[in-house]
């Protein structure tokens, strides 16, 4: 008995740096977004330009931006199907507020916040007091905020081009590489994110409360809280995402998010975060981000349209659901 | 309950009939009722035109591509599963025959018949993800749609399809026993599956599947079979409904818009109609009245002069109510 556990301490000991390698989580992804590259890079060099290198970052962001709040709801054992929606509701809050009522843009732009937080607290609400399941209550809630941004912005959008000048200042080049500054604070908040998840109370308080919800409660977790705390984050994150894509965009449109849901739950699953919680890495999610946005970037260079480009966004979604149920079917034995 | 089975075995049939009906009654789904006929009744103070004959017409008209699917969705969801793939499935479905129809020459009949097929394999994928690989159905179904749609604006370049032979159209005017071909169909069906659900061992069946799996399975349920054969009767019916819509339309284009964000419609009237999105509980009726409850209400909101725009959040709003009422009504049987 000793023999062998202590045998067993010593091969995991021994294990070559290659096999040790492989057992970090992340390394999967990181080689998908090698390879991916490479095979885009060869079939068109232009992928590697300076110019789209700095595209690629900045249309990442705003997706990423939402994986990155839905990484902790993950690991929390939640599910947040209203990313979309909450981003394009936000959009049209501040597009509202700022071009047809004259608001000053800081006001705009923290009112549209505001809402996207109200949306967080609703879906905390209903999936916590109501303790209606996640993946229910949270695509009832979009369906709802969806209707109320389309009724806001009267099935139309709103041009808001020049009313936003600190919005297009976060998404205009700087001089790190000419980088836009909103691509660099998400790096940022991603590391921060990730060593807050690894070395602080924090990590091991989502996984107990996505593992398991009775024991985390237990030890003395305050389970309702904390995922109130990750489902406001969610969306706020979006929030966020929805006003920087209409600050590239210059309009703010409901369906500024359509088909998120579809990227950020996938790119969360990619990065080591399952549908049954509990699970999940942060920088994870920064690769995943990666990976989906070279295959976007891909299936824009190849031209094409944009609806059939569901065919992809399905699949990716489905394949890696899949692979959640393949790695805890494996994790099992 | 033991005892209402044995009355019902020892009573003549029209008594036996009568007291279908008041269990029907009894159900939580004949709530729906009285706030059907308020809302009625408010919209009809707004605006007269609201129990006009063109206006019931239109409503009964519109109502019956959703209730139609909803009539694969009610069992679907009594087995305990979602889809949310019927209104791009609708989309596929039309285009595909359009397609089939214009460019390669297929008649009618065996063009209808391969978007069957689509629909059926589309249904069967569903199944397959859900039941034996084990995602979970909302997820599933989402991939789905936007690879089912996506499919569909691929054929068409999201450009309707048409001309379409003279018969389409004719299909489309049909008037059985005066209503309109869909509405016929729709109401066979709506009477076929509650007698489905109430009488047979496919109705027991699928409430078992849906209520209780583990039970269901040890009395020898195949409820992975069950899922399937739902999956593919709903992704069938919302074949069916996308082809009808299409021969309804004028033109008859096989427009890759059809079935757009028809889910919300089918899911909030089958929720709001009483089945649990648990499983285990609903029927036919109710879900009939839910569909119909959902376009009266973006009827009425049109009639009684409100804003159109305020007909989908109104929508979202009902729909998170009946869920919201669902979950307690849930909480309540099991606490």
């Amino acid at each position: 008995m000793t023999t062998s556990r202590l045998a067993v301490a010593a091969t995991t000991y021994k294990q070559s740096v290659f096999k040790r390698l492989l057992n970090i989580p992340e390394i999967g992804v990181l080689v998908a977004v090698v390879l991916f590259f490479l095979l885009f890079v060869l079939a068109n060099p232009n992928m590697a330009a300076p110019a789209n290198l700095v595209r690629m970052a900045l249309q990442g962001s705003f997706i990423g931006l939402c994986a990155f709040g839905m990484s902790f709801l993950m690991i929390a054992g939640e599910i947040d199907l209203s990313s979309g929606a909450t981003a394009g509701l936000a959009a049209a809050v501040a597009g509202i507020l700022r071009v047809n009522h004259g608001w000053p843009e800081g006001a705009a732009l923290a009112a549209a916040l505001m809402v996207a937080v109200l949306v967080g607290l609703l879906n905390s609400f209903v999936v916590l007091k109501i303790r209606m399941p996640s993946f229910f209550a949270t695509l009832g809630v979009s369906f709802l905020v969806f209707g109320l941004a389309i009724w806001l912005l009267q099935g139309t959008y709103i041009y808001v081009g020049d009313h936003i000048p600190f919005l297009s200042s976060l998404l205009a080049p700087t001089a790190l590489f000419g980088l836009p500054a909103a691509f660099l604070f998400l790096l940022t908040a991603f590391v921060v994110g990730d060593l807050l998840i690894r070395t602080s109370r924090l990590g091991s308080m989502l996984t107990a409360v996505g593992g398991n919800r009775q024991a985390a409660a237990i030890v003395g977790i305050n389970v309702p809280l904390v995922k109130t705390l990750c489902f406001v984050f969610v969306s706020f994150c979006c929030g966020m995402a929805g006003l920087l894509v209409m600050g590239y965009a210059g309009t703010a449109d409901a369906a500024i998010g359509d088909g998120w849901l579809l990227w950020v739950v996938a790119i969360a699953i990619i990065g080591g975060g399952s549908l049954r919680g509990g699970v999940g890495s942060i920088i994870g999610a920064l690769l995943g981000t990666i990976l989906i946005q070279i295959i976007r970037m891909g299936l824009a260079n190849a031209r094409v349209q944009t609806n059939a480009q569901g065919i992809v966004i399905g699949a990716i979604l489905l394949g890696a659901a899949v692979l959640d149920v393949m790695r805890r079917r494996s994790a099992q034995y | 309950m033991e005892l209402a089975i044995n009355q019902r075995d020892k009573l003549p049939w029209f008594m036996q009939a009568g007291q279908l009906f008041r269990n029907l009654l009894a159900k939580q789904e004949a709530a729906i009722i009285i706030p059907f006929f308020l809302l009625l009744a408010f919209f009809y103070w707004r605006n007269e035109a609201m129990l006009s004959g063109p206006t019931i017409v239109s409503i009964l008209r519109t109502m019956a591509f959703p209730a139609l699917i909803s009539m694969g969705m009610v069992q679907l969801m009594i087995a305990g599963e979602i889809d949310l793939s019927t209104g791009a499935m609708m989309s596929l479905s039309a285009v595909l025959a359009a397609k089939l129809m214009r460019d390669f020459d297929v008649p009618l009949p065996a063009a209808v018949a391969c978007s069957l097929g689509a629909a059926l394999l589309v249904g069967l994928t569903n199944a397959l993800l859900t039941v034996k690989v084990g995602l979970p159905a909302v997820i599933t179904t989402i991939g789905m749609a936007f690879i089912v749609r996506g499919i569909s604006y691929s054929f068409t370049n999201g450009l309707p399809i048409y001309p379409l032979p003279p018969e389409v159209a004719i299909v489309g005017s049909w008037r059985t026993f005066g209503v309109s071909f869909t509405f016929a169909i729709m109401i066979t069906l709506v009477v076929v599956v509650q007698l489905l659900l109430n009488w047979t061992r496919w109705g027991a069946a699928l409430y078992a599947t849906g209520g209780n799996k583990l039970a269901a399975q040890v009395c020898g349920i195949n409820t992975d079979r069950v899922k399937t054969l739902c999956f593919m009767t709903t992704s069938l019916l919302a074949g069916m409904a996308g082809m009808l819509t299409m021969s309804q339309l004028p033109q008859t284009p096989g427009d890759p818009i059809i079935g757009r964000n028809l889910e919300l419609d089918i899911l909030a009237g089958v929720i709001i109609g009483g089945v649990s999105f648990y499983g285990g509980r609903g029927s036919a009726i109710g879900t009939l009245f839910g569909v119909m409850f959902i376009q009266l209400v973006r009827s009425g909101l049109v009639i009684a002069g409100f804003d159109s725009y305020l007909q989908t959040p109104v929508l979202g709003f009902l729909l998170m109510i009946a869920a919201v009422v669902d979950v307690l009504r849930h909480r309540h049987k099991t606490s």
